[in-house]
């Protein structure tokens, strides 16, 4: 099945460029038999990928489980999921993924899944550490925001893109633990996924807005002209809290937090968590976020509740790029 | 305290009905301490959490909400309950819920009776519902209480939802919701707003009593709890700390405290509406339709 054009390509960039010295432009590469969207384009390859995406056979349950959710099973590195809408998937030993369609679900069905959930235990099962998060660029460095969906990580990280912070990825980003040493280097997939009401609120150009699922009111939507890194270095996280509502307080501010409160932090920013403690194991986890404390800046940036005020949303923009520095 | 297999008592109610003020009753209950628990902090005192709140759901089921319908969301919301209730350890848990008593699409309870210790359902004259509503999201208006008062009585209604950082809750209609709850398969304390108002240590020992909590003998805890959620003490605090849990549009949380503020407030065609709909399920929580007419 062709998949959309990659926007980057249509734009003149080669994503795939890279130099001796330069890193990886993504950990891992994937062939597939749906349209996964233009923003994975350079994890698409038409054979011989690590990772296969394919319709198939899929159980309706696992034998003897290690660990299971309300809509997952995990056993000896296979994961199971299934959801609502009538799709399941196994993901195998991350290198294969199978999906089945059931009750009317359709393509449009699976995509959302294959860039959330498979994508997040993908990446666990090849070792790599999803977090629940949104990232900018500046430079070769990353600016990453976490926070429970809903939080505005994917609106912040639209707003800035046109300020020059070009998007590097949303809602997951997925850390690699070999490379701590040299400090913490991500990859992502510029996918968003905004409701109207964001779209509107974030002002960016985007080249495409394609609703996301039937009777789902979001929509994809692609930040038109940039190019930003494939992969880049973590400088800075910060978790988006809404505390500063008492009357006159700031509209937002940025405390930092070390040590073992930015390793709780970020305990609170992996993505699903109980899946990633039943495929990767607690300790580890809990010593890649210990390594990923000591090689990034972690703040907390306080906001108050902004759904309908476009005032303050605008100042939490206005204060983060004020932080970020100059793009 | 333990709860067994079900370890959930519901503070159910329709929205602005006493529900926030009844967990900080229970909660300074449960602290039995000098100093008022602060309001931000109820969760840390209270067993507890809000099946509505979205980080909740995403992170019981392992499913990014945000990338579900509301239907399907609603549709986990039992297995999700389910699966608290099993990783309980057998503590009793007051979750706050605005949701009507309703089934899912699949024909399933929201709130299945085999997790539930019981529900204490707090019901407010929807008279002073309404007003107090419109002041909520700053809307205490005549088109804004025009508009609640359609909303109080489309059985259609819902909040939240959507990409919203609450899950989709049914209301129903104002009536739908009251009877949902007064039809609930397992023990339901009925503890009206007004009754709160006239004496709150009596409506906190019973509602400690049917919570099976220690102390619904104990006078003097059950008056300091009262005492540290008197509305001047609350809107102290919240002058001075914020309210976390306070709609952005809403200046104050704790606005009034008092009931019969309706009349100061809608007209005389706003209240028929409100009292021709509601007229039977009112008079059985006690409430008179005809001072409305």
């Amino acid at each position: 099945m062709p998949v959309s054009p990659p926007v980057d390509m249509a734009q003149g960039a080669n994503p795939h460029e890279r130099t001796d010295d330069a890193p990886p432009t993504v950990p891992f590469t994937i062939e597939a038999d749906l349209d996964v969207g233009a923003a994975l384009a350079p994890w698409l390859r038409a054979s011989g990928a690590d990772v296969s995406i394919r319709r198939g056979d899929v159980p309706t349950a696992l034998p003897a489980p290690e660990a299971e959710g309300v809509v997952w099973q995990h056993a000896s590195r296979r994961t199971l999921f299934l959801l609502p809408c009538g799709v399941r998937f196994l993901i195998e030993d991350g290198r294969t993924v199978r999906y089945a369609m059931e009750r009317g679900a359709t393509p449009r069905d699976v995509r959302p899944f294959v860039l959330g959930n498979v994508w997040g235990v993908l990446a666990m099962q090849r070792g790599l550490l999803p977090l629940h998060a949104s990232a900018v660029s500046r430079g070769p460095g990353l600016h990453a925001f976490t926070g429970p969906s809903g939080a505005g990580k994917s609106t912040l990280a639209a707003a800035l893109a046109p300020r020059g912070y070009p998007l590097f990825t949303d809602d997951i980003l997925l850390v690699d633990p070999a490379s701590f040493d040299a400090g913490p280097l991500c990859y992502g997939h510029r996918t968003l996924s905004l409701c109207r009401k964001s779209l509107a609120l974030m002002g960016v150009e985007a080249v495409a807005q394609v609703p996301m699922r039937q009777r789902l009111p979001k929509w994809y939507a692609v930040p038109a002209r940039q190019v930003p890194p494939r992969a880049g270095q973590l400088r800075r996280l910060y978790i988006l809290s809404y505390r500063n509502n008492v009357p006159g307080s700031p509209p937002c501010s940025v405390e930092r937090v070390t040590g073992r409160l930015a390793v709780q932090a970020l305990w609170a920013a992996v993505y699903h968590p109980r899946q990633a403690i039943a495929i990767m194991g607690r300790r580890r986890i809990l010593s890649l976020l210990v390594g990923l404390a000591q090689g990034t800046r972690v703040s907390m940036f306080h906001r108050r509740r902004c759904d309908p005020d476009v005032t303050w949303f605008a100042e939490d923009v206005t204060r983060l790029a004020a932080e970020l520095g100059a793009p | 305290m333990t709860a067994g297999r079900q370890p959930f008592v519901w503070l159910a109610s329709y929205l602005k009905s006493g529900n926030t003020w009844t967990r900080l009753l229970l909660a300074n209950f449960l602290a039995d301490s000098e100093q008022p628990v602060p309001i931000n902090d109820i969760d840390t005192v209270l067993p507890g959490f809000g099946p509505h709140d979205r980080r909740w759901f995403d992170d019981v089921t392992g499913l990014s909400s945000s990338e579900c319908t509301d239907d399907e969301v609603e549709s986990l919301r039992p297995a999700a309950l389910r699966a608290v209730a099993a990783d309980a350890a057998g503590e009793r848990q007051f979750c706050k819920v605005h949701d009507a008593l309703h089934e899912t699409a699949a024909g399933e309870p929201l709130f299945p009776a085999d997790v539930t210790a019981g529900a204490i359902y707090l019901v407010r004259n929807p008279l002073d519902v309404a007003v107090s509503w419109a002041f909520h999201v700053g809307r205490a208006n005549s088109p804004g209480l025009a508009e609640i008062v359609a909303r109080m009585n489309d059985p259609r209604s819902t909040v939240a939802g959507g990409c919203s950082r609450q899950l989709r809750q049914r209301l129903l209609d104002w009536s739908g919701h009251v009877e949902s709850w007064r039809a609930a398969p397992f023990s339901v304390l009925l503890v009206r707003y007004e009754d709160l108002l006239a004496d709150a240590a009596g409506q906190l020992a019973r509602m400690v009593r049917f919570a099976g909590l220690d102390g619904a003998a104990d006078r003097h805890r059950l008056r300091r709890a009262a005492e540290a959620t008197a509305f001047p003490r609350l809107q102290e605090q919240e002058t001075r700390h914020g309210f976390r849990e306070s709609d952005p549009r809403c200046r104050r949380f704790f606005r009034a405290g008092r009931s019969g503020d309706w009349r100061r407030h809608l007209n005389a065609a706003q209240a028929r509406q409100i009292t021709l709909h509601h007229g039977p399920a009112m008079l059985a929580c006690g409430y008179d339709p005809r001072e409305a007419a």
